[in-house]
């Protein structure tokens, strides 16, 4: 399968899976209210004159447990995610997943991306930290509709544990949301947009172990992926050909 | 017995998971927000031994509340729970991830593993 395909799957993946997340989260949440109230109640009354006077009681836990189970089977998110995508970590330089997303950005003409990466390594799959970067870099140039300069530079973060990737424009900025907002998914200040592209890469960040901030700066934008770095080197993702 | 905080967005949830904890024998605290929980850790929390903090709390990503539990009380072992499920790596610095809506006796026997010394009053049915 060419990259170009592979990034589109990981994008359907990543789009299903940000879209069915408020309902998933509801729903583990009723789950959970139920399993723990269910829970609370068998122990209550097992082993109580109602309980053994009425055989049906212990069938109806085992009844509403199996159901509960089915029900979490339902929405675990690899159910979502697995039949567009399998997510295969590797040490991978930091370099090719920005030159990954820079090449499938989808920018228009006058849009530029300045890039300036070290050499460091993320333990992570290529095409979904590319995706995430794409997803930084579509949302810089979105907002400078007159065109504009791009900067991405990556490199050691803070602390010498995790690295960055930071994006910067001069554009339009995020017109009053705070952080919080910006990251929501659906939420949105250009028109004809679903506003998914941040929660979708702040999602990835997170399971990798790291995060996605969101800078305050007095023009334009500054966000930064954070990861946490990778130390073994001993199997760098190859950097040369796509994936099957 | 383990003095508990539980913090989570969803009354019933909290209502739910904290009947069942008391049950188990925990003494169990509760904060409704990220803020709440927050300004209850800047109040002071001495001798809490656990912290189950939802992933999901409206003015916050309980992820984000890690780095104040490891500075203010480091002793707590940290449990975040996730609603939406796989958004969460190992690596967030918790000493425990678990996705929500999962069988009740393994999360209680996922706990009591992390506190080996506390022993429950309560046995299985």
């Amino acid at each position: 399968m060419k990259r170009h395909d592979a990034l589109r799957r990981i994008e359907l993946a990543l789009v299903a899976e940000e879209v069915s997340s408020g309902a998933r989260h509801d729903l583990r949440n009723q789950i959970t209210i139920i399993r723990g109230a269910t829970f609370f109640l068998r122990r209550k009354v097992h082993g109580t004159d109602v309980w053994l006077s009425e055989p049906r009681i212990a069938e109806f836990f085992k009844a509403i447990e199996e159901q509960l189970d089915r029900a979490t089977a339902n929405v675990d998110p690899d159910r979502i995610v697995e039949p567009l995508f399998v997510r295969r970590a590797s040490a991978t330089a930091l370099k090719t997943c920005v030159a990954l997303a820079i090449e499938h950005a989808r920018l228009d003409q006058g849009c530029r991306v300045i890039a300036e990466v070290d050499d460091c390594f993320v333990d992570v799959d290529p095409l979904e930290i590319a995706l995430a970067v794409r997803c930084l870099l579509e949302n810089a140039a979105e907002a400078m509709p007159d065109g504009g300069v791009v900067e991405v530079r990556g490199g050691l973060g803070d602390t010498t544990s995790a690295v960055t990737i930071d994006v910067r424009d001069a554009g339009l900025g995020f017109s009053g949301l705070t952080p919080i907002q910006a990251v929501q998914p659906f939420v949105t200040t250009k028109d004809g947009h679903l506003g998914l592209g941040l929660s979708m890469a702040s999602r990835v960040c997170r399971k990798y172990g790291g995060k996605l901030v969101v800078h305050s700066v007095p023009r334009g934008s500054h966000i930064s992926l954070v990861l946490p770095l990778c130390t073994t080197k001993e199997r760098r993702h190859d950097t040369t050909s796509p994936r099957g | 017995m383990t003095r508990l905080l539980l913090v989570d967005d969803n009354d019933s949830v909290r209502l739910a998971l904290s009947a069942l904890l008391e049950e188990e024998g925990y003494i169990v605290e509760t904060a409704a927000s990220f803020a709440d929980a927050a300004r209850m850790l800047a109040s002071g929390l001495p001798g809490l031994g656990m912290a189950l903090l939802d992933m999901h709390l409206g003015d916050g990503l309980g992820v984000d509340l890690i780095p104040l539990f490891r500075a203010r009380s480091a002793g707590t072992k940290l449990v975040l729970l996730s609603g939406a499920g796989g958004d969460i790596a190992p690596s967030t610095g918790a000493d425990l991830c678990l996705g929500k809506g999962g069988d009740v006796g393994e999360l209680l026997a996922s706990l009591r593993s992390l506190t080996p010394s506390f022993a429950s009053s309560k046995g299985e049915v």
